[in-house]
């Protein structure tokens, strides 16, 4: 938590002023997303253009995506449900394909031709560990992806066995999926994507149901990775402590994208969308004097209070 | 195959609560480099001969295994016995040969099925297995073949329905049409029970494939193996919404909420069905299934082939 605050008014130092702090989050829409890519220059890894996409029964679940993951940053994709977070996610390696628009992988569109290479580099690991699970044995479903690339087995067991050491579970290498408990679970389906050495992560609600004990275990093994990851989420703890920048997803469309400190700040923003500000900014807006975009004065003395009174109840 | 070596407690720490002071003896089983699937044999006071497979040697910085004695039929197979250790497709092609043999001998006679019953105690002694449960899973098949025994009769005397037909089936060869069916299924039945018990799904899967088992039939086994428990799970739940909603429910209204129940666990099935897919494509599936288990047959794998094909002959020519 010490950590945590610790950052967060660093992050608050710098007092860029936003003038709109109380206005209409349609307004935060306009002005957040064209502004604040976080791109260094070069490509982005993972770039998403003008994405659409309609299901078979005529809901169009995405109504034009624009977003561009660096290499190297972790973005935390949020918005309530039925947003289309799923969706989007399921465009990332070529699983849907878009109505319009286009996905690219390193400059590269994911088409037909190039969708397996990109399920290579893109390891997608879904909310369900039971979907994931899908083989008699935790190791088999490890060598699974490791299997289908066409690697030696000797090779694999390798691949499998340091993947299975990464995530703590190498002395249930030969039990099946229904012998692990629920947190055990989310750590494996977590491996069978590690093992295959993805350059992007994208992880769907990776701590949902967890309890707080497996669910701190799964963001240390997240922080410890450092790979580019892309991690939807309802829970803004998570996205706070794991990711760089922040985007919101609401109705089909980018609503808002920028670092976390500007994204996860404002307040009016995230309960417009059905979110709300992290624990460890609620805390820290609290404690510290700096004015921060979007949270007024009155916000601040209301969260120092709660912030007090809850431990003390 | 099997090394045997005297262990010393400490190689492998145990969480179930008897933290045994007697020494433990261990049957290592696995190629010696100590990386790869594979377990060591140990057993407590009180407890058959067990392992726990594990990837990698116990390490004093690793979890402890976990060592959860599960009462399931499955955890059988987790006793360590010379029939554990044979290879899976032999352990497979012998109960076929036996369940064929069984199946298309004419109604068995008193000896053969004595000898046969003396048989599989024999080899469920040898496996060290608990003869009580296992007879308890064979017996599994018997309302069901029982049903089909009341009817075997009928079909003896040429399937005549009428009252003297039915009273002269029942003197005629009705009882022994009755009880050719039931022997036979059982003793089948308690083949696969003995295979079932001394082969871990895992390998039975794998074993299958080895022979050449069409690849959709195999991936089709080891859906259900794994997605039963999360249907029992869902079926669970799903009775349990419904019992605490409508606890007094009885007849026409309990059948039209099972009906719904049904259908609501078809949908829920089918939704994951195309879940799973998406996964195995997002890990490289292109439609054949990749194996990474080694072969191992020995001449005690062949021996138990041989055995089996001695048992169908011997009951074939009796």
């Amino acid at each position: 938590m010490n950590a945590d605050i610790n950052a967060y008014t660093r992050a608050g130092g710098h007092s860029h002023d936003h003038a709109h702090a109380a206005a209409p989050s349609r307004e935060h829409a306009q002005t957040h997303a064209p502004a604040a890519a976080p791109a260094s220059g070069t490509t982005p890894l993972v770039e998403l253009v003008g994405l659409r996409h309609r299901y078979p029964d005529g809901t169009e679940a995405l109504r034009g995506v624009d977003l561009a993951i660096a290499e190297g940053r972790s973005l935390a994709l949020l918005g309530p449900n039925g947003a289309g977070k799923s969706t989007l996610l399921l465009h990332l390696n070529g699983i849907l394909r878009p109505t319009e628009g286009a996905v690219r992988l390193d400059g590269i569109d994911v088409t037909p031709a190039t969708v397996k290479q990109t399920r290579e580099r893109v390891g997608l690991v879904f909310q369900d560990p039971d979907d994931q699970l899908f083989m008699t044995t935790l190791y088999e479903d490890l060598a699974f992806g490791p299997l289908n690339q066409g690697l030696p087995a000797a090779e694999v067991d390798e691949l499998v066995h340091r993947a299975l050491h990464a995530v703590g579970l190498a002395d249930a290498a030969s039990r099946p999926g229904h012998h692990l408990s629920f947190g055990q679970r989310k750590r494996a389906a977590l491996a069978t994507v590690l093992v295959m050495k993805p350059r992007v992560l994208v992880l769907d609600e990776p701590t949902s149901n967890l309890d707080p004990h497996s669910k701190r275990d799964m963001v240390a093994l997240l922080a410890s990775l450092g790979t580019t990851a892309l991690i939807a989420t309802h829970d803004m703890d998570v996205a706070w402590q794991l990711c760089a920048d922040a985007a919101v997803l609401d109705g089909g469309r980018i609503v808002a994208f920028g670092p976390k400190e500007t994204i996860l700040t404002d307040e009016a923003l995230l309960e417009a969308h059905g979110l709300e500000l992290p624990w460890a900014v609620r805390v820290g807006c609290g404690l510290s004097a700096t004015r921060l975009p979007g949270v007024t004065s009155g916000i601040r003395e209301r969260h120092l209070l709660a912030s007090i009174r809850l431990p003390l109840q | 195959m099997t090394e045997e070596q005297g262990h010393t407690d400490g190689a492998c720490r145990h969480t179930d609560g008897h933290t045994n002071d007697s020494s433990r003896t261990e049957v290592r089983d696995d190629t010696g480099t100590g990386v790869g699937v594979h377990g060591h044999g140990h057993a407590h006071p009180g407890a058959p001969l067990h392992e726990h497979p594990h990837h990698h040697q116990a390490e004093p910085s690793l979890p402890a295994h976990v060592h959860a004695h599960p009462t399931s039929f499955e955890s059988l197979t987790y006793i360590v016995s010379p029939l554990h250790a044979l290879d899976a497709r032999a352990k497979i092609v012998a109960t076929f040969v036996v369940v064929l043999g069984v199946v298309t001998t004419a109604a068995l006679r008193l000896p053969e099925f004595v000898l046969l019953v003396a048989l599989l105690c024999a080899l469920c002694a040898v496996a060290r297995l608990p003869l009580g449960r296992v007879l308890a899973r064979s017996a599994s098949v018997l309302p069901f073949v029982a049903v089909l025994a009341l009817f075997a009769p009928l079909q003896e005397s040429g399937g005549a329905m009428t009252i003297p037909g039915f009273v002269a089936a029942w003197s005629d060869g009705g009882w022994i049409a009755a009880w050719s069916l039931i022997t036979r299924v059982w003793l089948a039945a308690w083949c696969l029970a003995l295979l079932t018990a001394t082969t871990p799904t895992a390998d039975l899967l794998a074993g299958l494939r080895r022979l050449h088992v069409p690849d959709v039939f195999v991936m089709l086994l080891s859906f259900i193996a794994r997605y039963m428990h999360v249907f029992a799970d869902q079926l669970r739940s799903l009775r349990t919404a419904l019992a605490s909603r409508a606890p007094h429910l009885r007849g026409r209204a309990l059948l039209r909420s099972l009906g719904s129940i049904s259908g609501n666990l078809l949908v829920r099935s089918y939704e994951r069905g195309e879940r799973v897919y998406a996964a195995m494509l997002s890990r490289g599936y292109t439609g054949e299934l990749p194996s990474a288990t080694v072969s191992r047959v020995g001449p005690a794998e062949v021996l138990l082939v041989i055995c089996a094909l001695l048992t169908w002959a011997a009951l074939a020519l009796y």
